[in-house]
């Protein structure tokens, strides 16, 4: 902006129209580079669009050939026997015909006229031809999915696993972070080192002693795992609090702690107060976190299809379906998990970004 | 300012309001969550209405019984048998027996058994169960012939021969109950449009193949599938020009096959020498692999592993797909036959008997068996619930599978005219082609018991499945990989 | 790494009795507690338990036959590893991926962080919320939705790429093909790294850029000079994290083969594969043990290279640290 600055302290004829002509260039590059980034996000975000149209269609689109991109079937010509046979656009002496195949052989074949009902002798190969594709939008998928990954149960687990995580993860860290922010410890600097190092240990050293514990106190193959560790302040979120918590001055809580107001009613009624936008985006990490984790419901609820969650639901789902050959069914149950988390996400990015930021700038 | 407040106050609505439900259906779920309850363990003596029951557990996840109809069925039984047994103990101890149900998905079935195994709380019941989900627990199932003797139960109903099939190590520690045999599924309409005559139904029947009469061998089916190949110009791999890149057709297909079942179609044979240590490949089963892997790169008649889950094939699922011509399928493959109903791709399909290998047929034969755990407290009421639960036509034919005491085939009719019928309109199977085949099983059932089981099954599967990925291979170097990681394994063996 | 300073933070006011400066510690201390609690239960003695357990024969189904092995668990893990085992070769994957995938991911999130980052971008809201959306769809889905998608016949890709007549492998059943495949996949999640390359690009002072105009440089200058070493903390942090990220890779691999064996061809058989199939289907958790200390071991090793070397490339403003 300095240089327009300096360009609009110059009040000669030529430089006006150089500034005009300056605008003008920057409103075109401002288009370009617009429509640069837009046409990069829809690369990027075709496969969603795939996903939607490929739920709406009819497992047989996908395994016909020259199948169009959208829901479509094949049209159907009934004989006046009662079978049903598929209609083709055939090139004939007398134009492109609209014929329905009913005997194919390798070199001729028999199709009948659509419109009159006559046999056609054609020669030639049918498999080159393209069948005559009909917009056609099955929202049966949805039905048939809802009942078969049963929804509503996996919902259920997800939500309950989640939100009680959530709850957990977010109150003990308000109370780790409080700690370490506000309070003099002896050997607190080596504390909070040891906590940013288990930021980084491998999940898979701990794996096998947590589930073997669980195991010997009778936990795998319930929901406890997936939620009760979270109820010991997770060192991501303590950290990301923590950083927060020091930002707020700390004047009130001091005033507070004249007027002699313990510790804890600092903490809730002082510095939570002012927290709100790290607090929710921490809750919103955990929720998604949760929502998305995979491994530890896939080693904890082995067997126990009542508990699933959403995640481990549709890879069992897609194991059987996609196996069974209905790549629609596939995409409609992917459709189906994401959608909570995409909606919560639209709803809550605001303060999500932020939490992103906050954790990734600080550090 | 007043924007980033309204979003964040919506974001925490929305997690209120998620909070919420959780909280209402926690309700509900809460016993869930708090831990499906330690079953009952068999055995146990527990009082019900104010008499004393002895608990039978019926594990079912190994094999078939977990589909939702199937699990219906399951339930009935087991009710009825309850009512029953208040009416008329027939247990042991003079007491009812209480049958309790235990379903787990088929996925994770052998790993929650042998934890109940290990954690000393064994199920009574186990089954249906197939050969190889018995195979993975060696000496861990009890001899049912004592306990059928004891009971008065007549064993000499079924075919010794299946007897022998069932028995690991000559202990028949399995209850003989239903079979899948093997056989080639066709689908009518590909060899209309080939012009070509469809395959025999019945053993010693000819095949005429370029108007000559021919045996129905596995290089008949070999010369017939490349013509019933098709590329999308509508060349056949028989002719010139043919181009393998663009097929939009095959003549053959194993269905959801596997290394030793494709070596069994071959002949009778095992990777386990008889001395049960030393890994060994059968010269049955190396012409089957090696026919398998000509099939896919050479003669191009069946669909390479790209090929295969391509949506053309309906990703995996090939014999469905309608641009399959022959599939060589299990009977339980009835279960998978059409994604939607009525079928658009296939119409018109049929069986055929399987073909052979230097004069002899050999049809693999899956099979379903019901074991009860020699760690069970009481195997004899087990067996009581048993005999029971297999004399029920509705719940064998729910399995699908064939049932071995002949009264209960008209069950197994109703059931697959049932499945079938929607689904293919006007079409009729000829199902004694696969009750023939029943009495071609391999000597040695293909799922047999090795050493270090379910990782021996993993590493020759390993080896097995580049067949289909990888060309350019040396086949003795394939069986030579496959003897050597499997060796390796029995050398492991616990 | 830049932590806030909180020298200052003692709560009490000077020269307080001893007793007050104790009570504040007890209070510290309480408020620790749950965290302190997480991590001897679930973190220390986990850590120790492996340890232990990866020197033992431990088998979920004989557990009553455990004993010690003393290194037997390691000397079949140099053994696979020698001999391109089941070890060897599921390391041999998942390093392969991290070559293709953390460079790549990097240079994206860095190109459409300075991308969203633009003055002449209009709406940059909106397209940092696109960008970063597909990081909220849970793994299995995206995984489902990319296999779909990049299907050899009727996924989009190959059907964009036959209109322009290129031919398009069929990623996810081509052994050559299926780990590009999963780093295509990847680029779903690289929102993350993007916001974070965008705060730290934010922070960058404009004088700085100013300076440069100044002594004539251009577009290139401004980014070699100034960009880069301002952003080398960030960037330091992101291959940090995608190094970890890489180490923990698992359920994308998972869904492609539920069996577990990296199909097709094993090209898929990720290392955490192989532990969770040496764990859970063969109950070889004191094998799986060794296995996880071996990952961990690579992974601080990357760490610790890392460190040494970021002294030569990071640039921190504060120039002391």
């Amino acid at each position: 902006m300095t240089a327009n600055d300096v360009l609009l302290s110059l009040p000669t004829n030529a430089a006006k129209r150089s500034h005009r002509a300056h605008q003008i260039r920057l409103r075109i590059s401002k288009v370009g580079v617009t429509l640069f980034t837009a046409s990069m996000a829809m690369i990027f975000l075709l496969p969603f669009l795939y996903m939607v149209l490929t739920s709406l269609k009819d497992s047989d689109q996908m395994t016909a050939l020259n199948a169009p991109l959208y829901p479509a079937t094949q049209e159907m010509y009934t004989a006046s026997d009662g079978q049903q046979y598929v209609v083709y656009e055939v090139p004939t002496a007398s134009g492109t015909q609209e014929l329905a195949l009913k005997d194919p052989r390798r070199t001729d074949s028999t199709f009948i006229d659509t419109k009159t009902g006559q046999t056609v002798e054609w020669t030639g190969n049918w498999r080159s031809l393209t069948p005559v594709w009909l917009l056609s939008i099955k929202w049966a998928n949805f039905d048939n999915v809802l009942g078969v990954l049963n929804f509503p149960l996996l919902l259920r687990n997800t939500l309950f696993v989640s939100v009680l995580g959530t709850i957990g993860a977010v109150t003990s860290a308000i109370l780790v972070a409080f700690g370490f922010a506000r309070f003099h410890i002896p050997g607190k600097n080596g504390l909070f080192m040891l906590l940013i190092m288990t930021i980084m240990l491998p999940f898979q050293v701990l794996l096998i002693p947590q589930y073997m514990g669980f195991m010997a106190i009778g936990w795998t193959g319930t929901l406890l795992p997936l939620i009760v560790p979270h109820f010991f302040a997770n060192a991501y979120n303590v950290f990301l609090l923590r950083q927060y918590f020091l930002t707020l001055p700390r004047e009130l809580d001091e005033a507070a702690q004249i007027d002699g107001a313990s510790p804890l009613r600092i903490l809730f009624s002082v510095i939570v107060p002012q927290a709100w936008p790290a607090i929710v985006a921490v809750s919103l990490f955990h929720f998604f976190f949760s929502w998305n984790d995979f491994f530890a419901p896939l080693v904890y609820l082995s067997g126990h299809n009542d508990l699933f969650t959403m995640t481990v639901g549709l890879q069992a789902f897609s194991a059987t379906y996609a196996r069974a050959g209905s790549g629609t069914l596939t995409q409609t149950g992917a459709l189906l998990a994401m959608i909570v988390p995409v909606a919560i996400f639209f709803a809550g990015q605001r303060a999500f970004m932020r939490g992103v930021i906050i954790s990734g700038v600080e550090k | 300012m007043v924007r980033s407040g309204i979003t964040r106050f919506a974001a925490l609505a929305s997690i209120v309001a998620l909070a919420a439900t959780a909280c209402s259906s926690s309700a509900t779920t809460a016993p869930a969550a708090a831990g499906s309850t330690p079953q009952a363990g068999g055995g146990q003596i527990i009082n019900v209405g104010g008499v004393d029951h002895v608990v039978v557990q019926w594990f079912v996840g190994l094999g078939s019984g977990g589909n939702p109809s199937q699990i219906t069925v399951e339930q009935a039984v087991v009710a009825d048998f309850n009512a029953a047994q208040d009416k008329t103990p027939t247990g042991t101890k003079g007491m009812p027996i209480l049958l309790s149900l235990n379903i787990v998905q088929n996925s994770t079935a052998t790993d929650i058994l042998k934890t109940q195994l290990t954690a000393g709380n064994a199920p009574d019941i186990i089954g249906p169960v197939g050969v190889k989900g018995r195979a993975a627990f060696p000496g861990q199932f009890a001899d049912i012939t004592p306990l059928a003797k004891a009971a008065g139960y007549d064993l000499t109903q079924y075919d010794p021969n299946v007897l022998k099939l069932l028995s690991t190590n000559g202990v028949l520690d399995g209850f003989p109950y239903a079979v899948y045999p093997s056989m080639i599924f066709y689908d009518k309409d590909l060899f209309d449009e080939a012009q070509l005559p469809y395959p025999p139904q019945k053993v010693g029947d000819k095949y005429t193949l370029d108007g000559a009469q021919v045996d129905w061998s596995w290089d008949t089916v070999r010369k017939l599938a490349m013509k019933l190949s098709v590329d999308s110009a509508g060349k056949d791999a028989t002719q010139a020009g043919f181009d393998p890149t663009h097929q939009v057709q095959f003549g053959f297909s194993f269905m959801w096959s596997e290394g030793r079942r494709m070596g069994s179609d071959f002949g009778s044979g095992s990777f386990v020498a008889t001395d049960g240590k030393t890994a060994q490949f059968p010269d049955p089963w190396k012409a089957a692999w090696a026919w398998y892997y000509n099939g896919i790169w050479t003669d191009h008649f069946i669909a390479n592993a790209t090929e295969e889950g391509s949506s053309l094939l309906a990703s995996g699922n090939p014999t469905s797909s309608g641009h399959v011509a022959m599939s060589e399928m299990f009977q339980w493959y009835d279960c998978c036959m059409s994604a939607s109903s009525p079928s658009k791709t296939i119409k018109k399909w049929d069986i055929a008997i399987q073909p052979s290998y230097n004069g002899t047929i050999t049809a693999p034969l899956d099979m379903d068996v019901f074991s009860i755990a020699k760690a069970s407290k009481d195997p004899q009421d087990a067996f009581v619930a048993l005999s029971y639960i297999a004399s029920r036509g509705d719940l064998s034919a729910s399995y699908g599978g064939i049932p071995l005491v002949g009264d209960q085939l008209t069950f197994y009719h109703k059931y697959v005219d049932a499945l079938l019928a929607p689904e293919f309109p006007g079409n009729v199977v000829n199902w004694q082609v696969a009750i023939d085949m029943e009495k071609y099983a391999p000597a040695i059932h293909h799922e047999a018991s090795m050493p270090n089981y379910i990782k021996s099954e993993d590493d020759y599967s390993k080896v097995w499945t580049t067949l289909g990925s990888k060309s350019g291979q040396n086949m003795d170097d394939v069986y030579k990989a496959v003897v050597t990681a499997l060796q390796a394994d029995f050398n492991a063996a616990p | 790494m830049v932590i806030v300073d909180d020298k200052q933070s003692v709560n009490a006011p000077p020269k307080k009795g001893m007793s007050l400066q104790r009570r504040e510690t007890w209070w510290g201390l309480a408020f620790l507690s749950p965290w302190l609690f997480g991590l001897v239960v679930f973190t220390a003695l986990p850590i120790l338990a492996s340890l232990v357990l990866s020197f033992t024969n431990f088998n979920l189904s004989h557990p009553g036959d455990t004993r010690f092995v003393g290194l037997d668990n390691y000397a079949r893990m140099w053994s696979e590893l020698l001999n391109n085992g089941n070890a060897g070769a599921s390391l041999g994957v998942t390093v392969r991926f991290a070559i293709m995938s953390v460079p790549l991911m990097i240079c994206l999130a860095l190109g459409l962080a300075l991308l969203l980052n633009q003055k002449l971008l209009l709406g940059k809201p909106v397209f940092r919320t696109l960008f970063f959306m597909p990081v909220m769809v849970p793994l299995v889905a995206s995984t489902i939705v990319w296999q779909g998608y990049l299907n050899g016949s009727t996924g989009w890709l190959a059907q964009i790429l036959s209109t322009f007549g290129l031919p398009s492998p069929d990623w996810f059943n081509d052994p050559a093909w299926a780990l590009p495949g999963l780093v295509f996949l990847g680029t779903w999640g690289v929102g993350n790294m993007m916001l974070i390359f965008l705060a730290g690009l934010q922070g960058i002072p404009t004088e700085l850029y100013e300076a440069v105009k100044i002594d004539g440089g251009g577009a290139w200058a401004r980014f070699r000079n100034v960009t880069l070493p301002m952003l080398s903390p960030v960037l330091f942090y992101n291959i940090l994290i995608s190094i970890i990220g890489v180490s923990q890779y698992f359920t994308q691999a998972y869904v492609l083969d539920p069996g577990g064996t990296g199909n097709p061809g094993g090209s898929t058989f990720f290392f955490n594969l192989n532990l969770y199939k040496e764990g859970w289907s063969y109950n070889q958790m004191g094998y799986a043990s060794a296995l996880a200390w071996l990952m961990m071991a690579i992974v601080v090793t990357a760490a610790l290279v890392l460190f040494r070397t970021s002294a030569r490339w990071v640039f921190y403003a504060g120039g002391d640290r």
